[in-house]
């Protein structure tokens, strides 16, 4: 199946596609602004962003070292036992 | 009569934490807040305090509408982390918060330059000691890392004052026009608000800090920078295209961020730049614009931050890449954060919402269109990835672990305290965005701005929506991974040791290596020191050449 009969992207096109047309329709009955500009743009803004960082990160990151996973744990897990006095909150201890 | 200064009830509630028994600190700490906020609303706009000092008379309290907007949203959420911090602060952490919040009230009801630079360098002493609190080897690294750019920033600020004195023979604060010496405070006031590129020190120290001492800080240190940027230097151009690009550089680091406290502490940034924008146009409305969207972020962004302060606690870690499923064991904590998340997002109903509006809506109105549009983008950015990535890498999703752990992860109970301060900031956040009036009442001039239009409406909802689908289309590239981002602070923390590596190496190329006995083995070399002795030797020979170039001009 080639990708622009996946059932996937057929979906996905098919939500943009009508999302965009009740979004212009709105505007046109509301009078609210272009027809149809802030719904492109907000879309084409997410995309600009995620993609344009996605080519950033290529640049400024770097993995995280073991030394810094080894010190990332923070004082939470290390609180003292007079804490557990104070804690009355309605969610206990959970094993996720 | 003399007046009450709410700064000097929190220093002397500070020293009195300080040493008061540990069982009494929470319940102090929370009414020194509440007195603190009393006494700024007992203050009259227009009341001045002044005081004797040598050959000057220098202003310690002058309150007009512009700081008391301030100076009441510094004091609410005083009491705020008061609450929320009740059963998690230390002594030294609580008396730390106080102190900096006194600091933060002073520096806006300061009417002069030299009370000013007192409380600005008060703010950091003490603000420095947050991050301190972390008590970890990390935390202490990047405490002086933030001491050793807020020296610098310190210094440059004094020196302009300074030089302006010699110059005017004025210390009055009150509009600033360009030139030599107030380019020296305009610089340590953009420093303290994290404009690029000097805005490495907050997504470094900030997530340093302790799970309540994180709230303060984001509250006082670059709100109040744009306090005195709004007292200043309002209508200077050159800040609405440096605040257009702090806002999009915010959100695009925020974007790829993995640490959750640092993904929001790039948020400040990104939030801070709108106020810039606002300030930078410099109209009566967009100065309201720029005090709102302050204060309302002193609020919904202290509630973030309580929320992943909440996760932390619960969990400890902050790791996007280390989290998720979380919302059967934490779905509280989720809804409020979300209160949060909709506020700074500028959905209808919430506080972000009447005071973005009113802010944007300013630079557009100021004839900045192409600035307008730019913030929209980093709207868009915002709620990309607070709203929509942050709670669905932690609270949706399969629980993720470190690799170095079984499949099992404890979460502990969350204080009921902490819930308290997030349930009052979820409150507070919800009546400003159903009734604005709440906000706009506040600003120092009369606001006549109508957010609650089909117009605006229509436009916000369709912004976010479209946000969303984006989101749900892209989610697959946003998944998290242990990574670190660089930033400005590379030039200072990473590029001396690459230069003093390729020196090295190149250095042991052109030598011959001596045939030598063997020797010995040496005794470890001692540990790497928190910070680098060139850093501090580089900021005290800079304060110095400084201070050396001001005596020889003026």
């Amino acid at each position: 199946m080639s990708a622009l009969t996946s059932p996937t992207l057929a979906v996905r096109i098919g939500v943009v596609v009508a999302a965009l047309v009740l979004a212009t329709l709105v505007e046109i009955v509301t009078d609210a602004s272009v027809p149809g500009r802030m719904p492109l743009f907000a879309l084409g803004a997410t995309f600009v962003l995620v993609l344009g960082a996605k080519q950033l990160a290529k640049l400024i990151q770097r993995p995280l070292t073991a030394e810094e996973i080894a010190t990332e744990h923070l004082p939470a897990t290390a609180a003292t036992a007079s804490d557990a006095s104070d804690e009355a909150g309605s969610e206990g201890v959970h094993h996720g | 009569m003399a007046e009450l200064h709410p700064a000097l009830v929190l220093l002397v509630g500070a020293l009195v934490v300080a040493i008061a028994p540990r069982r009494l600190g929470g319940a102090l700490t929370v009414a020194t807040g509440l007195i603190a906020l009393a006494a700024v609303v007992a203050l009259d706009s227009g009341t001045t305090a002044t005081y004797a000092f040598y050959t000057y008379e220098l202003v310690w309290l002058q309150a007009d509408a512009l700081s008391l907007a301030f100076a009441t949203v510094f004091a609410l959420v005083t009491v705020l982390a008061g609450v929320y911090g009740w059963s998690t602060m230390g002594r030294l952490e609580r008396a730390a918060a106080l102190g900096t919040a006194g600091a933060g009230i002073g520096v806006v009801l300061a009417g002069d330059l030299l009370t000013l630079f007192f409380f600005w360098e008060l703010k950091v002493s003490t603000a420095v000691l947050l991050v301190f609190a972390g008590r970890r080897a990390r935390s202490d690294a990047a405490g002086m890392r933030y001491l050793g750019v807020h020296l610098v920033g310190g210094v440059l600020l004094l020196a302009g004052v300074l030089w302006r004195l010699i110059d005017t023979g004025s210390l009055e604060f009150g509009p600033l026009e360009l030139n030599g010496a107030t380019g020296f405070i305009l610089v340590g006031f953009l420093l303290s608000a994290a404009a690029i590129p000097l805005n490495a020190w907050l997504p470094d120290a900030y997530p340093e800090s302790t799970i309540a001492g994180t709230v303060v800080l984001s509250a006082f240190t670059t709100k109040s920078a744009v306090y005195v940027l709004a007292r200043g230097f309002a209508g200077l151009e050159l800040l609405v295209w440096l605040g257009v690009a702090m806002a999009i550089f915010g959100v695009v680091y925020a974007v790829l961020e993995d640490d959750i406290r640092r993904l929001l502490s790039y948020h400040i940034i990104s939030q801070v730049g709108f106020m810039v924008a606002a300030i930078g146009v410099g109209t009566e409305a967009a100065i309201n614009g720029a005090t709102a969207h302050a204060t309302a972020h002193v609020l919904y962004k202290g509630l973030l931050l309580m929320g992943v302060g909440a996760v932390l606690y619960a969990t400890g870690r902050s790791r996007a890449s280390t989290l998720g499923g979380l919302s059967r064991a934490l779905p509280w904590v989720l809804v409020l954060y979300l209160v949060g998340a909709a506020s700074i997002s500028g959905v209808p109903l919430f506080s972000g919402f009447p005071a973005k509006e009113l802010a944007v809506g300013s630079v557009g109105d100021g004839g900045y269109t192409a600035a307008q549009w730019l913030l929209k983008l980093a709207s868009v950015g915002t709620f990309l990835s607070v709203a929509l990535k942050l709670p669905a890498l932690t609270w949706f999703g399969e629980a993720r672990t470190r690799g170095d752990e079984g499949p099992a992860r404890v979460v502990r109970s969350v204080p009921v305290t902490m819930y308290a301060a997030m349930g009052l900031a979820a409150a507070a956040n919800i009546a400003i965005g159903i009734r604005p009036a709440l906000l706009y009442d506040l600003m120092p001039t009369a606001v006549t701005f109508e957010p609650y239009t089909v117009k605006k409406l229509v436009e916000a909802t369709i912004l976010l929506s479209f946000t969303a689908v984006g989101f749900w289309l892209l989610r697959a590239r946003l998944a998290p991974a242990a990574k670190y981002s660089l930033d400005t602070d590379w030039v200072y923390r990473e590029l001396p040791g690459r230069l003093a590596t390729a020196v090295r190496t190149d250095g042991e190329r052109r030598l011959p290596r001596p045939d030598l006995p063997d020797l010995p083995s040496m005794p470890a070399p001692p540990t790497r020191p928190v910070i680098p002795s060139w850093v501090l030797g580089g900021a005290i020979v800079g304060a110095m050449v400084l201070v050396l170039a001001v005596s020889v001009v003026a």
